[in-house]
């Protein structure tokens, strides 16, 4: 009996001893993937492809990305990043860059300087000087985006008598979206509408009013250039005021009524009920993904914003571009891991097989290529359009937040005519002076 | 010396019980009382992330300096002022509506039991749908509900709900009284079903009315719950949070802004932990005050009402 008990115990160690060695020999290093894009119908693909394509040059690396929408995602990435328990690549917004890395007392996300050094990304990424806090390079872009032309319904514009080039003042812009306003049955009641901007408190929502504070010749600060702080707020300028008017008369005349973010405006275009909406270069992606193709290829196209005629002056539009850049969570086990992955993204080769396919490559290998220019007509024709125009990059200000929430409820405030403009934006200025000097 | 001795003597006597309560206590420490004191502490400390002072995880001792930042909010009147208005209608709606509601499902009725399991419909649904489903009706381009009153020509042209500072208070606290009458129907039904049908057969052969018969028997009995859930009622409501949010974020014009909303927005959004926890204090502390206040005049109305 002791001997069977012996041979029994001997057994049992050996297969536990196997299967230990086993798991080990399986044991994969595995990344979080923290991004907002893979609940997205195209982008979804396009993660799932260059992740495919990094774990078989690395096979020993598992990368998964979280399922979190864009409306969630900065909530709970604040909450993860307090808990200590985000990604190990974390996505972040350029603009709110920092509020993030400062969540931690030891910076969220760790310094790629000495990643950096030795690679050429110094010459062949875009965007790669405004990834600075804390005096090193924080994150890393591998996409990025410009913002915003105006979508179009050609149809709509036929029905209406319109041309493109009929409307490219403020003045004739508000005159062709309110012809554009219109109530298709007869019923005493509006069908389609012209234009419309979001109205929630969403900090996404400021950046559809800045073009046009931009444009006319205002803004946030002042020349919208360093050092930002309270003495250089210019929110209550009179460049802003002809702005913010010129929008409380647009909302008049051609808004479709209520509270709506950005994705809800594009939903009202989709659906025919909305011919025109400021878009950005990933609107084009949602805009195919979700109109019937015949139409998004035939009935869907780009204008340029309208210029600003102030003080006796044309003012072309001011667009905007930004990134969203990678980061390396402080608290991941594997940085040097996670930088061979963010590395890999910006590789010519995943930038012109994959990020082409949903965003503009930051590589310039990629950007500057004939290819790119005739492969992508309408991403490439919004790009080109962008470069008509002076861009501004979003500043990277740590109360951009705080800043947002002014914003928006300064110019809600203008819209709903509970302030005049000018009220609103006296009030606007006095909160942002505040925010500032804390 | 002697009462240290006696206190030992005594939690000796009982140290199977205090085993036993150990884990409950160490839980209620743990997920209650250090958030309360660690909320004390960062109402007292700088604590706005996105600009630290230092990189020291200490943060520094600030005073009050918290407190008058938050006082000095310049929407914090108004925010004070939706609290209240919003807590005390939606209170209210919920209460008149519940006790109706109870009083109608007390009666004998064909189908009653049905009628019952469907009244808790709005509080079964989970918040987040009970929100998607009002937004989506309340849409003055697609609503059904602009869409019933234009077709019955009560209005000409189509009501922002959400957009407008009054009406979206107005549908914030209709949507507030809908979700959430059924608690307040149930505690009022199992409160009613309490009193004995004998009182009021003996109400009925002296003639007496239906009002009658209410003010007389069924109020009386009715009051300690109805004090009770109305008590309930107000210390929820006045921090309530996600059905406004998830409605209005607190907009128009800080229009549906109460302070839950305000304290969300300072940690979460600005990252001013600080001001929120300062904020959330002086929630704390005006509500146990309330609560005081209440309880006093509860035991001044002692015997009447017990």
């Amino acid at each position: 009996m002791k001997k069977y008990s012996y041979i029994v115990m001997m057994v049992v160690v050996s297969l536990l001893l196997i299967s230990t060695i086993a798991c080990g020999a399986q044991s994969k290093i595995e990344l979080t993937f923290y991004q907002w894009y893979y609940t997205e119908a195209k982008y979804g693909p396009v993660i799932d492809g260059y992740i495919g394509a990094f774990e078989e040059k690395f096979p020993n690396v598992k990368v998964n990305p979280v399922a979190i929408t864009n409306r969630d995602y900065w909530d709970r990435l604040t909450m993860d990043i307090m808990s200590g328990v985000e990604g190990d690549v974390v996505g972040v917004d350029q603009a709110s860059m920092a509020a993030y890395y400062y969540l931690r007392p030891e910076g969220a996300f760790i310094s790629l300087d000495k990643y950096i050094e030795g690679t050429s990304f110094a010459e062949d990424l875009v965007l790669l000087d405004d990834m600075e806090e804390d005096g090193h390079c924080i994150a890393l872009p591998y996409n990025w985006f410009t913002f915003g032309h105006i979508f179009y319904r050609k149809s709509h514009f036929e029905e209406a008598g319109l041309s493109v080039d009929g409307m490219g003042t403020w003045e004739s812009f508000k005159e062709g979206a309110a012809k554009l306003t219109v109530d298709l049955d007869g019923d005493g009641r509006i069908d389609r509408y012209g234009m419309t901007l979001p109205s929630t408190a969403e900090a996404i929502s400021r950046w559809w009013h800045q073009l046009w504070l931009w444009t006319a010749g205002g803004g946030f600060f002042k020349n919208e250039a360093p050092p930002y702080t309270a003495e250089n707020v210019i929110f209550d300028c009179p460049a802003n005021l002809f702005a913010l008017e010129y929008l409380v008369d647009l909302k008049r005349e051609a808004f479709a009524p209520g509270v709506r973010d950005p994705f809800q405006i594009q939903e009202l275009f989709y659906n025919s009920s909305l011919s025109m909406f400021l878009g950005a270069s990933w609107s084009l992606v949602m805009v195919e993904t979700n109109m019937p193709t015949q139409i998004y290829e035939e009935d869907v196209d780009i204008m340029p914003m309208p210029s600003a005629y102030y003080q006796g002056e044309l003012r072309p539009p001011v667009l905007v571009a930004w990134s969203t850049p990678l980061a390396i969570s402080s608290r991941s086990k594997y940085p040097d891991t996670a930088w061979d992955f963010i590395e890999f993204l910006n590789s010519e080769e995943i930038q012109r097989d994959w990020i082409t396919r949903v965003a503009s490559p930051v590589n310039k290998k990629v950007l500057e290529s004939s290819w790119y220019k005739t492969s992508f007509p309408k991403i490439g024709a919004f790009m080109n359009l962008s470069r008509e125009f002076e861009w501004r990059m979003t500043p990277n200000i740590a109360q951009w937040n705080e800043i947002d929430k002014v914003i928006q409820e300064a110019v809600k405030s203008a819209y709903v005519e509970v302030k005049s403009p000018k009220e609103a934006l006296d009030w606007g200025q006095a909160e942002i002076v505040k925010i500032m000097r804390k | 010396m002697i009462l240290m001795k006696s206190i030992f003597q005594y939690l000796s006597k009982n140290k199977t019980a205090y085993l036993f309560i150990i884990p409950s206590i160490a839980a209620i420490a743990l997920l209650i009382f250090y958030p309360m004191i660690k909320t004390v502490v960062m109402s007292f400390t700088y604590w706005y992330i996105a600009i630290p002072k230092s990189r020291s995880p200490f943060h520094p001792f600030v005073g009050l300096e918290n407190y008058r930042d938050v006082l000095a909010m310049s929407h914090f009147q108004k925010t004070i002022i939706v609290t209240l208005v919003y807590t005390g209608v939606c209170v209210g709606g919920r209460m008149l509506v519940g006790l109706g509601t109870a009083l109608l499902l007390n009666k004998k009725f064909v189908g009653r039991g049905i009628v019952r399991g469907i009244m808790i419909i709005p509080w079964a649904i989970p918040t987040i749908v009970a929100c998607i489903i009002f937004t989506l009706a309340l849409d003055p381009v697609y609503g059904i509900v602009n869409s019933i009153l234009q077709e019955l020509n009560f209005v000409e042209t189509n009501i922002p709900f959400l957009s407008k500072p009054n009406w979206a208070l107005l549908s914030v606290i209709v949507v507030g009284i809908w979700k959430y009458f059924p608690f307040v129907t149930l505690m009022l039904l199992a409160a009613l079903q309490g009193i004995p049908q004998s009182l009021y057969e003996v109400a009925s052969i002296d003639g007496a009315s239906a009002w009658k018969k209410f003010i007389s028997i069924t109020w009386p009995l009715l009051r300690p719950v109805w004090a009770i859930v109305m008590l309930l009622q107000i210390v929820w409501t006045v921090k309530e949070f996600e059905l406004i949010y998830l409605i209005t974020q607190g907009g128009p014009d800080y229009a549906t802004a109460t302070i839950g909303i305000d304290i969300y927005l300072n940690a979460f959004r600005f990252f001013k932990m600080g001001a929120a926890a300062a904020e959330g204090m002086l929630l704390l502390f005006f509500s146990i005050l309330f609560s005081i206040v209440y309880f006093k005049f509860l035991m001044k109305k002692g015997e009447s009402m017990w």
